[in-house]
């Protein structure tokens, strides 16, 4: 059984590269405001997919890593795990995720009491002090969210169209979704949260 | 963090054997709750017992690459009461503190009884901060992975 390290991933230019064959640069952007898209660099990751192979998700992406560890081809629908996505795949999609959502945050302030991101942890505060966080639990490639409406729960990443989605496996919930459901209750209006 | 380094050194144990009065003046810039520190500086019910007897459920949950491992395990009578309890914990405070409150919780319950405690439950006594509600949802999970451990010993 072949045995792959992450670093055998790691092309020449520093860059995601499963088998060699697919390149894929993973450029974290910063965020300078709402309107560009923080997550441009997923669909270029995207589009040299479609360039190289005949595949459009990340997903099915995970399933060609996958296809490296074990023999057989990983549905494309699965959550990653530690055995599929390598950790630092899995920082910079967070990473990206969670900044998107703080600038989202940031630009769209209804009055929170604070908003601090750092280290793959990102807290904000309702006024009346209700604290959201929301951080990166690496080993087990999920986001841990705790809300003071719902309390904690756990989300599993899946690519859904070529885009990170955070899914929570107990009740199917999406986390962006959770996030402006229990955000929109507790500040009495309805506050959408667009993350690009 | 501290407090999560020392009890690293200590797999399975819980710390205040290990660290008796710095325990509080550690944490007490977390403040963290009198009845959180209480069940830190002073768990019940920590211990083992024989995971291969019929009559006792071991439910272990969580990680050590997580940073928490919650070990907890029931003594079930004929009637399907649960007797004793104990656990051994790796992590944090809070996931100490959960776990030592979860045994409390669960002792002299029926099986039904027990199912039904839920994270809240121990979040809400122990004041749990925002980032610490998830050591009550594993002490839950703990719960019922030691009552489904006993079930499926029944079933043999």
């Amino acid at each position: 059984m072949l045995s792959l390290k992450a670093s055998q991933f790691i092309g020449h230019n520093g860059a995601f590269q499963p088998f060699g064959r697919i390149i894929a640069a993973f450029q974290p952007v910063t965020c300078v405001d709402s309107a560009s898209s923080s997550l441009t660099h997923f669909g270029r990751f995207n589009s040299t997919f479609q360039h190289h192979t005949s595949l459009h998700t990340l997903s099915t992406g995970l399933s060609i890593f996958s296809r490296g560890l074990v023999t057989h081809t990983a549905p494309p629908d699965t959550a990653a795990t530690a055995e599929t996505l390598p950790e630092n795949v899995f920082t910079s999609i967070s990473e990206d995720w969670l900044d998107a959502l703080t600038c989202w945050l940031e630009d769209n302030d209804p009055g929170f009491e604070e908003i601090e991101y750092h280290d793959g942890v990102l807290t904000f505060k309702i006024p009346d002090g209700m604290t959201f966080v929301v951080n990166r639990q690496t080993p087990n490639r999920e986001l841990w969210l705790s809300s003071p409406v719902r309390g904690p729960s756990h989300f599993q990443l899946y690519s859904v169209d070529g885009r990170p989605e955070w899914i929570e496996s107990k009740t199917g919930s999406n986390l962006h979704a959770v996030l402006e459901e229990d955000v929109s209750k507790l500040l009495g209006v309805e506050y959408p949260i667009v993350i690009e | 963090m501290l407090p999560v380094l020392i009890s690293r050194t200590s797999m399975l144990t819980s710390m205040p054997n290990m660290v008796n009065g710095l325990t509080s003046a550690i944490l007490g810039s977390r403040s963290y709750s009198q009845d959180l520190l209480d069940h830190y500086e002073k768990p019940r019910n920590v211990g083992a017992m024989d995971k291969t007897a019929v009559d006792v459920g071991t439910g272990i949950v969580g990680a050590p690459a997580c940073g928490d491992v919650m070990k907890l395990q029931i003594k079930v009578d004929d009637e399907g009461r649960i007797t004793e309890a104990v656990f051994k914990t790796f992590g944090c405070g809070a996931a100490v503190a959960s776990s030592s409150y979860a045994t409390e919780l669960i002792k002299g319950k029926t099986m039904d009884e027990a199912a039904g405690i839920k994270n809240t439950d121990i979040s809400t006594h122990l004041s749990l901060p925002p980032v610490k509600l998830h050591c009550s949802m594993l002490a839950e999970d703990a719960i019922k992975a030691a009552l489904a451990d006993y079930k499926n010993k029944q079933k043999k």
